[in-house]
């Protein structure tokens, strides 16, 4: 049993900066739990508390039924692995898997039926005699994941672990971790900045910034249904746009007027928005060319000039400005859209996110409907 | 035409550069060669052509200074006290040095200045105080009394050494170990002395040198001919044998070549290491 519960949790550096504020978080057992957030929001901290890397300034860190504040890293039942792998340099592949069993005293020959156990299931078999410097920077990552693997933890903590490989080979070592949390059914808690890392890993994803979770839900809902105008930005990729626009009463629900237009809704959590102003959020792929949508009402469509076209194979992205407001919208790279063109564009109004302008907390969505 | 002008200053530029290079081989290197060369060379030779090579190679005088003089108690009693107090101070300097590297305690910039102040701090203005520990102690005129003092002077320098080799492992490297089980002293043995080699190998070379080269201290603790260092024994032979230049250079022969081949062993570590340190040499 290996459900992780931090309650209350503060973090304050020499008494005076305060990087984790209040966080609450329950992992469950055999969960894979994503922190991701941008650079200094708290997430590495967090894990390092974990950790027993970090001490915890206040509040109650439970690992199991245990309190594990004051318990040494070594007792904690957990295997961390780290950005830079942290591979001891002065020792081969097999004494760095070795290392931790060693110091149990654990006998050698059970050593060395589990590290060869592990070393082939991470097809590390041929490398073991190998000092760290003469592997690639994938096979190091497996020797970092490796040496987590032989000790059977009760939580593998993973920090920014595939942060220095290139971008096939993350693809490639995302599909690794994923596979390799089905077959060892452990606690994951995984640290990322990369949102792709995060969507594709995570049985749940904790957004943080500034030491304060903003949303903990599962991938699909963090995209459908962002708390706030921080998650709404921070997942998608491109970026969700942001438009300004006033609530108006109209026939059968309200309408929000910016400039897209007028875009009709139909959610009552809108009345007490009626006459202000709020700001919609339309992600690029929820945009889309008036040609592909002839049922749109046509006070919705936009006409637009094209300031820059990107193309990315089978879509397009294309750059326009509205009430000198950058918006970007994912087209299907069919319609052969060029910077200059002019443009009718229509967004999606299944798919549209209200947030509140002073607490930049969400409304509703369009899915909610 | 532009492309010869830069080919000129090319060539112009590296023949200065060699020129540097060679002056300064010559007038650091030349000295020492010029001792070993004339141990080799009768007193004649010695003073009649000093720059010439020796006519013939032999090592009778090298034999003779072991056989019919001290010297096997002088080299082994240098021997000790650079070794012992290199190997002691090495120990030690590397355990503060690491704490100092790796750990964030109250006071640690204000330990390290005062570490770095010994710097400037002559020597030999430190004598009564040592002399008078070292009678204290009951240790005057004994090759242990040398050694003792010997394991505090190259201390600020080693220690600059040192932590900067131990700042250079990353901190990971200590985490993981925290995490695999490893409590402070395995951390330290097992995974940061053998990772801080260059720094280790660096620090215990300058020490080792500046002791076997070290006089003063020796010359004011020690009396007898027994407790006598190579340094000490080599000015006695001096004054003593000042007419027999050959063994007076065979005999100075004995006490550099040992720092010299200990050096060019261990050259490439310690250009890193001192390159890395900052420290000039």
């Amino acid at each position: 049993m290996a459900s992780i519960s931090l309650r209350n949790i503060e973090k304050t550096y020499d008494n005076k900066v305060t990087v984790i504020k209040d966080l609450n978080l329950e992992i469950a057992d055999k969960e894979f739990i994503v922190l991701v957030g941008p650079s200094g929001c708290g997430k590495s901290t967090t894990l390092r508390m974990i950790a027993g890397l970090e001490s915890i300034t206040a509040g109650d860190l439970f690992i199991g039924d245990k309190r594990m504040n004051d318990v040494a890293p070594k007792d904690r039942d957990i295997a961390m692995v780290f950005q830079n792998y942290a591979l001891y340099p002065h020792m081969t592949v097999y004494r760095n898997m070795a290392y931790a069993l060693e110091l149990r005293r654990v006998p050698k020959a059970e050593i060395r039926a589990k590290v060869e156990e592990v070393a082939k299931v991470l097809e590390l078999t041929k490398f073991l005699d190998r000092k760290p410097k003469e592997l690639s920077g994938g096979q190091r990552q497996r020797v970092a994941l490796g040496r987590a693997m032989v000790r059977d933890p009760a939580v593998f903590l993973l920090d920014e672990p595939l942060s220095n490989l290139d971008a096939k080979l993350r693809t490639e070592m995302r599909a690794q971790i994923s596979a390799l949390h089905r077959r060892l059914e452990t606690t994951f808690v995984y640290v990322t900045h990369d949102q792709t890392e995060a969507m594709t890993m995570g049985d749940r994803i904790v957004v943080m910034r500034d030491g304060v979770i903003h949303q903990v839900d599962t991938p699909q809902n963090l995209f459908d249904r962002p708390d706030n105008i921080f998650v709404a930005g921070f997942i998608g990729s491109p970026q969700m746009n942001f438009i300004d626009a006033t609530v108006e009463r109209a026939e059968g629900g309200y309408e929000l007027v910016g400039v897209l237009g007028r875009l009709p809704i139909a959610n009552e959590r809108l009345a007490d928005y009626v006459g202000k102003q709020v700001v919609v959020g339309v992600r690029p792929e929820d945009i889309m060319e008036a040609s592909e949508c002839p049922d749109a009402p046509a006070a919705a469509v936009t006409e637009a000039s094209v300031d820059l076209s990107e193309l990315m194979g089978s879509e397009v992205y294309v750059y326009f400005t509205a009430a000198e407001r950058r918006i970007i919208a994912r087209i299907s790279s069919r319609l052969d859209i060029r910077a200059g063109d002019t443009v009718r564009l229509v967004p999606d109004l299944s798919a549209l996110h209200v947030f509140d302008m002073e607490t930049e907390r969400a409304i509703c969505h369009g899915l909610d409907a | 035409m532009n492309t010869k002008g830069i080919d000129v200053k090319r060539v112009l530029t590296r023949a200065f550069m060699y020129f540097v290079i060679v002056f300064v081989i010559v007038i650091s290197a030349y000295p020492i060669i010029w001792v070993i060369m004339s141990a080799f060379k009768t007193n004649g030779e010695i003073l009649g052509s000093p720059l010439a090579l020796p006519s013939s190679v032999s090592f009778d005088v090298f034999a003779d200074l072991f056989q019919n003089y001290n010297f096997p108690q002088y080299f082994l009693n240098s021997l000790l006290a650079a070794g012992v107090s290199t190997a002691v101070s090495l120990l030690i300097y590397a355990m503060s040095a690491y704490v100092l590297a790796k750990f964030r305690f109250p006071g640690r910039n204000l330990i390290f200045v005062l570490f770095t102040i010994t710097l400037l701090v002559p020597a030999h203005s430190k004598t009564q105080p040592i002399f008078s520990l070292i009678m204290n102690l009951g240790l005057y005129d004994s090759i242990w009394g040398v050694t003792l003092v010997y394991v505090s002077v190259g201390m600020a320098m080693s220690i600059f050494i040192l932590r900067s080799g131990f700042m250079a492992i990353p901190k990971s490297l200590d985490e993981a170990a925290t995490i695999d089980g490893a409590g402070f002293f395995r951390t330290f043995w097992t995974i940061n002395v053998p990772l801080a080699k260059s720094a280790l190998t660096t620090a215990g070379i300058l020490m080792f040198l500046g002791n076997w080269n070290e006089y003063y201290f020796a010359s004011l603790l020690t009396v007898s001919d027994s407790q006598r260092t190579l340094p000490i024994a080599l000015a006695f032979f001096t004054s003593e044998f000042s007419y027999n230049y050959t063994q007076l250079f065979a005999a100075l022969a004995i006490v550099i070549l040992p720092g010299v081949i200990l050096y060019a062993l261990a050259q490439e570590k310690v250009q890193a290491s001192v390159a890395a340190t900052g420290i000039k040499g």
